[in-house]
């Protein structure tokens, strides 16, 4: 088989294929796209509203309450609400510039490999790092509202350090076990997607003489 | 393109709408700079090839599903044979290649070919004829069974 004899066979196959009438077309256009990219989108918009009304009724229903352990808990509601906003603008900002369709195809892919490398390590390390923060957080909260029993054997003072350490250790320990659960479902999300796109970008850069 | 990409009927009608979309919303950043199948066919690849979800599941494809409708009516069996055998080699290569083929099969100069996928002249005419050895021992071997 050779290609040149194919050329014009391969031009049958276009002049026989039906062209799309105007109604079609608008019928197309009206449907969403179903790009991985865009859905990525609105799943981080629809992310976005669940967390703002969430948070919110939670954070003022707190406040409604008016006891001080309650206020502190909508402060840490507000904190990590605080992360997810930064979490949010970082993602949009990465999935926004992934995607440049009238790009040369290896440009595009480049990019798309380096913010998808970095949108990996954004999931890897907001999701790893949540949980110490707010352990960490929550547990200063309960010390505060907490009263202290009056025949400890040690100062206050000495009583927080003690605590603020094992709360540190306990957060490490913890933190540990969620990064590398954290690392292989990520990689179960977007591990074959992010080696498939480097192979890609490989072969496209692949010097013609290497051999 | 959909014939090459998409992994069957479905596949082809999604791949086709997303690039009328993306088309479509690409349309006002046109600026002429270059020509304007270069524009199109630039936008069509990324979205054909950026789709890699899909992608994984299209490489198990075989004939006779992936021969598309428009060339199953071809009345003359030598050609519906040689067509067969290219769509069945071209689905053995990988995505790049399958690039460059289509673009080759267009009759797209290595210039033109340079400004859509981005790969140096001299590299694709290597890849190029890379390619046509690998779809010849293809065909062959589909030739004698092997």
């Amino acid at each position: 088989m050779e290609l040149e004899s194919l050329k014009t066979l391969w031009k049958d196959v276009g002049a026989t294929t039906a062209s799309t009438s105007a109604q079609e077309l608008e019928e197309l256009l009206s449907k969403k796209s179903k790009s991985p990219i865009a859905k990525l989108k609105r799943n981080l918009f629809w992310e976005m509203v669940v967390v703002v009304v969430l948070y919110s009724a939670v954070i003022l229903y707190y406040i409604l309450l008016n006891q001080p352990g309650a206020i502190y808990f909508s402060l840490l509601m507000a904190m990590v609400g605080g992360l997810y906003g930064w979490y949010y603008v970082v993602k949009r900002r990465l999935l926004i510039n992934m995607e440049c369709v009238t790009c040369e195809v290896k440009s595009n892919l480049s990019t798309q490999l380096l913010m998808l490398e970095k949108l990996v390590k954004l999931y890897l390390w907001a999701g790893t790092l949540l949980l110490p923060v707010v352990f960490i957080i929550s547990g200063i909260i309960a010390y505060d509202s907490t009263p202290l029993p009056p025949d400890l054997p040690l100062s206050k003072r000495e009583f927080f350090i003690y605590f603020l350490i094992a709360l540190f250790l306990l957060s490490a320990v913890f933190t540990v076990p969620v990064f590398f659960l954290n690392k292989w479902y990520i990689n179960l999300l977007y591990g074959r997607h992010v080696k498939k796109l480097r192979q890609i970008v490989n072969e496209m850069n692949e010097l013609p003489f290497k051999n | 393109m959909c014939h090459i990409y998409g992994r069957d009927e479905a596949g082809k009608e999604d791949l086709y709408q997303e690039i009328v979309i993306q088309l479509w919303k690409a349309y006002g950043s046109f600026r002429g700079e270059s020509k304007f199948s270069t524009w199109m066919y630039r936008i069509a690849l990324n979205t054909a090839i950026s789709d890699l979800r899909k992608q994984n599941r299209r490489v198990q494809l075989q004939f006779p599903e992936f021969i598309p409708r428009e060339e199953a009516d071809i009345k003359d069996e030598a050609k519906d044979e040689q067509l067969r055998q290219l769509y069945t080699a071209i689905q053995k290569l990988s995505e790049v290649e399958k690039a460059i083929v289509m673009l080759y099969l267009e009759d797209k100069s290595y210039e033109e070919m340079e400004e859509i996928l981005g790969i140096s002249n001299g590299n694709l005419r290597v890849k190029m004829n890379r390619i046509k050895d690998k779809l010849r021992t293809m065909t062959k071997e589909e030739a004698y069974g092997t």
